[in-house]
C-alpha cells in the first residue's frame, strides 16, 4: 500500500514488501509492508498491541533485520548501509529506562558526547533541550527521584537533543500526564518546522490526530490504511457520529448505521441524511443526543473491526 | 525555541574516542563517584582468595596469590561488563538506543569496559601496592602491565559477546559468575600449573587465564618456564584475545537478527 508519489529527495523512509518473522514463529510480525514516508513531516504508525508497529520502527531504525523486502532510510539501504543511516537518525525505544545514578543532564550529555559532540558544545545544548522539554528545574536531580513522566521526558530529550534528520519515537508519551504530553508534542512539531522528520508509534489516537501529517494504521503486521487525518476520515462511508444516551435499542439503531456500545451510550456512525433523521426522532422521544463529525478514533475502530471480521485471530 | 549556533560534530577517530570516553565516564567514573560503595563489592572475591591462600600456605604463597588476584580482578571486570551490558540491553533498552546511532559494538564494548575498570581501580591500586611490598616489581613490570591489558580486553570482549545472547536479565549474573569461576578459580591462576598432573595439563592450556598466569609468574621470576612454553603462552594469549574481539565485533548481536 503506497502513500503519495514523491521525489526521491523528499522521501525519508520507503519500504517495499517488508516482512519480518521472529524465529520459527508461524505468524509474521510484519507482512508485505510497502509504505512511503515523506521528509520533514510527522508520520505516525497507529495500531493495537502486537500489531507490528515496533517491529517496523526497529527495522527502519536499523535495530532489527527484516526477513524479506527492502527498506531505505534517508536514501540509504537500512540493511546494507546501516552505518550511513545511523549517522542521521536517533531512536527512543519503547520501554527504555533511564539509569538510576544519573541525572537528566547526564543522560543528554551522554547521548550527545557519545555521538561525537565536544563537551563544550554539548553542555549548552543539553541544558537548552532540557529547558525546552520542561526539565530545566530537574536537570541535576537523580532520575531515581523523578516521576515516571519526567523520566520519560528525559529519554525523549536524549534523542531530541541530537539534531539528527530523522527521529524514531516508540510510544514517546506513554506515562506522561496531559500537560507533559502537550509539551512533548509542541517540541516535536517545532522540530518538524526545523525540517526534521519524526516517525512516531502511539496508542493514543488524540496524539496521532493532533500532531501527525500522515498516519498509517497497522494490524496483525499488515498496513490497512495510510493518509492524512482527513484522508483517513473520508476513507469510510460514514462521516457523522451520533451518540444517543437513552430511548433506543441497539437493534432499532442499526438501520441508521454502524452501532457500537460505549458504556451507557450507543454510538451510531452514519451519513448526514440518516443523522438528521435520527436527531429528529431523538428529539421526539426526548432522548439525549450528541452529533459530531467522525474522529480518528471512529476510523480506527471501524477499520480494525472490519479486519477482525475478515481474519479471525484464533 | 531560539535559533541555535552551528555545531561541528566530530567524525572518524575523534568521534570514536569521544564515544568511548563518554560511556566510560557515565557508566563507570560518575557512578563510582556517586556510589563509592560499589567498589567494595567488586573487590571482595579476589582478596578473599588471597587471604585464604595466605592463611593456608603462609607468606611464601602470597606472590602467586597476588598474581591470581590481579588476573581475577581484571577478568571479573570484563565479565561483569557482560552482566551490565545484559541489563542495559534488556532492562534499560540502552543498547537499542546506541544501535540506532553512529556508535559501533566495539566502541560500546570499550567504553563500558573502561567504565568497569573504574570499579576495580582501587583494588588494582592495592594490588600494585602489594607487588611493591612483596618486592615483585622488576624491569619486566611494563610487560606485566601489557599482559594485564590483554586480560582486560579478552574478558571484556567475551563478556560483551555473551551478553548479547543472554535472553533473560536474571540469567546474566549467574552465567557471568559461572564463567568467572571457570576462568579464574579452577585453572592454575591462583596456583602454579606444576601442581596439575602432567597428563592433565593440556586441559589447563585450553584456558586463556592459564597463559596469563604463566606469563606474569615468569616475568616476575616466580616460576621458571622454558622459552618454548613462554612463546606458546604469548601466542595463545594473543590468539584468544583476537578471537574474542572478532567474536564481539562480528558475531555479537548488536543489531538483532
Amino acid at each position: 500500500m503506497k502513500g503519495i508519489l514523491l521525489e526521491a529527495s523528499d522521501i525519508a523512509i520507503e519500504s517495499v514488501g517488508l516482512s519480518k518473522t521472529y524465529g520459527k514463529s508461524a505468524t509474521p510480525a510484519l507482512s508485505d509492508v510497502s509504505v512511503t514516508i515523506p521528509r520533514s513531516k510527522i508520520f505516525t504508525l497507529l495500531g493495537k498491541n502486537g500489531a507490528g508497529k515496533t517491529t517496523f520502527l526497529r527495522i527502519a531504525a536499523t535495530q532489527l533485520k527484516p526477513t524479506s523486502g527492502k527498506i531505505t532510510v534517508l536514501g540509504f539501504d537500512a540493511v546494507t548501509e546501516a552505518g550511513r543511516v545511523r549517522e542521521r537518525i536517533a531512536a527512543v525505544p519503547q520501554e527504555m529506562r533511564p539509569f538510576q545514578a544519573l541525572t537528566p543532564y547526564d543522560h543528554v550529555m551522554m547521548s550527545l558526547t557519545s555521538r561525537g559532540w565536544s563537551w563544550k558544545d554539548a553542555k549548552p545544548k543539553a541544558r537548552r533541550t532540557l529547558e525546552e522539554l520542561g526539565l530545566g528545574s530537574y536537570e541535576d536531580k537523580s532520575t531515581d527521584d523523578l516521576s515516571g513522566g519526567l523520566r520519560q521526558r528525559t529519554l525523549v530529550a536524549m534523542a531530541l537533543a541530537t539534531d539528527v534528520d530523522l527521529l524514531f519515537l516508540d510510544e514517546p508519551t506513554i506515562g506522561l500526564d496531559p500537560i507533559a504530553r502537550r509539551e512533548v508534542w509542541k517540541f516535536i512539531v517545532e522540530l518538524k518546522h526545523r525540517g526534521k522528520t519524526i516517525f512516531l508509534t502511539t496508542h493514543y489516537l488524540d496524539e496521532a490526530e493532533a500532531i501527525s501529517d500522515r498516519i498509517a494504521i497497522i494490524s496483525k503486521g499488515r498496513l490497512l490504511k495510510v493518509g492524512s487525518v482527513q484522508e483517513l476520515k473520508s476513507s469510510i462511508a460514514e462521516n457523522v457520529r451520533v451518540d444517543v444516551s437513552s430511548g433506543f435499542s441497539e437493534e432499532e439503531l442499526k438501520r441508521y448505521g454502524k452501532v457500537s456500545r460505549i458504556g451507557e451510550i450507543l454510538r451510531v456512525l452514519t451519513d448526514e441524511k440518516n443523522a438528521n433523521d435520527l436527531v429528529s426522532l431523538s428529539i421526539g422521544r426526548h432522548a439525549t443526543v450528541n452529533v459530531s463529525p467522525i474522529s480518528l478514533d471512529d476510523v480506527f475502530v471501524d477499520l480494525l473491526g472490519v479486519e477482525e471480521e475478515e481474519k479471525p485471530s484464533w | 525555541m531560539v535559533s541555535e549556533p552551528e555545531v561541528k560534530v566530530a567524525t572518524g577517530l575523534t568521534r570514536r574516542i569521544r564515544t568511548i570516553l563518554s560511556f566510560s565516564y557515565y557508566s563507570g567514573i560518575l557512578v563510582v563517584i556517586r556510589s563509592p560503595g560499589m567498589i567494595i563489592f567488586s573487590s571482595t572475591t579476589p582478596f578473599t582468595l588471597v587471604f585464604f591462600l595466605f592463611v593456608v600456605g603462609g607468606k611464601n604463597y602470597l606472590p602467586i596469590g597476588v598474581i591470581g588476584a590481579t588476573i581475577s580482578i581484571l577478568v571479573s571486570a570484563g565479565l561483569f561488563l557482560g552482566a551490565d551490558a545484559t541489563t542495559y540491553r534488556i532492562q534499560y533498552k540502552f543498547q537499542d538506543f546506541c544501535v540506532a546511532s553512529p556508535v559501533s559494538a566495539v566502541e560500546y564494548l570499550l567504553g563500558l569496559g573502561l567504565g568497569e575498570i573504574t570499579f576495580v581501580a582501587p583494588s588494582l591500586a592495592v594490588i600494585i601496592g602489594l607487588y611493591a611490598y612483596l618486592g615483585m616489581i622488576n624491569w619486566n613490570f611494563p610487560l606485566v602491565i601489557i599482559i594485564m591489558l590483554f586480560a582486560w580486553v579478552l574478558a571484556s570482549a567475551l563478556g560483551f559477546f555473551l551478553s548479547t545472547y543472554i535472553l533473560q536479565n536474571r540469567s546474566a549474573f549467574t552465567i557471568t559468575s559461572l564463567v568467572t569461576t571457570l576462568l579464574t578459580v579452577i585453572p592454575p591462576v591462583f596456583y602454579s600449573i606444576t601442581k596439575i598432573p602432567p597428563n592433565l595439563r593440556f586441559l589447563a592450556y585450553l584456558v586463556p587465564t592459564t597463559h596469563l598466569s604463566i606469563l606474569i609468574q615468569s616475568m616476575l621470576g616466580l616460576q621458571k618456564y622454558s622459552l618454548g612454553q613462554i612463546e606458546l603462552s604469548w601466542a595463545t594469549l594473543i590468539a584468544f584475545t583476537v578471537f574474542f574481539l572478532v567474536l564481539a565485533t562480528y558475531k555479537a548481536r548488536w543489531r538483532q537478527p
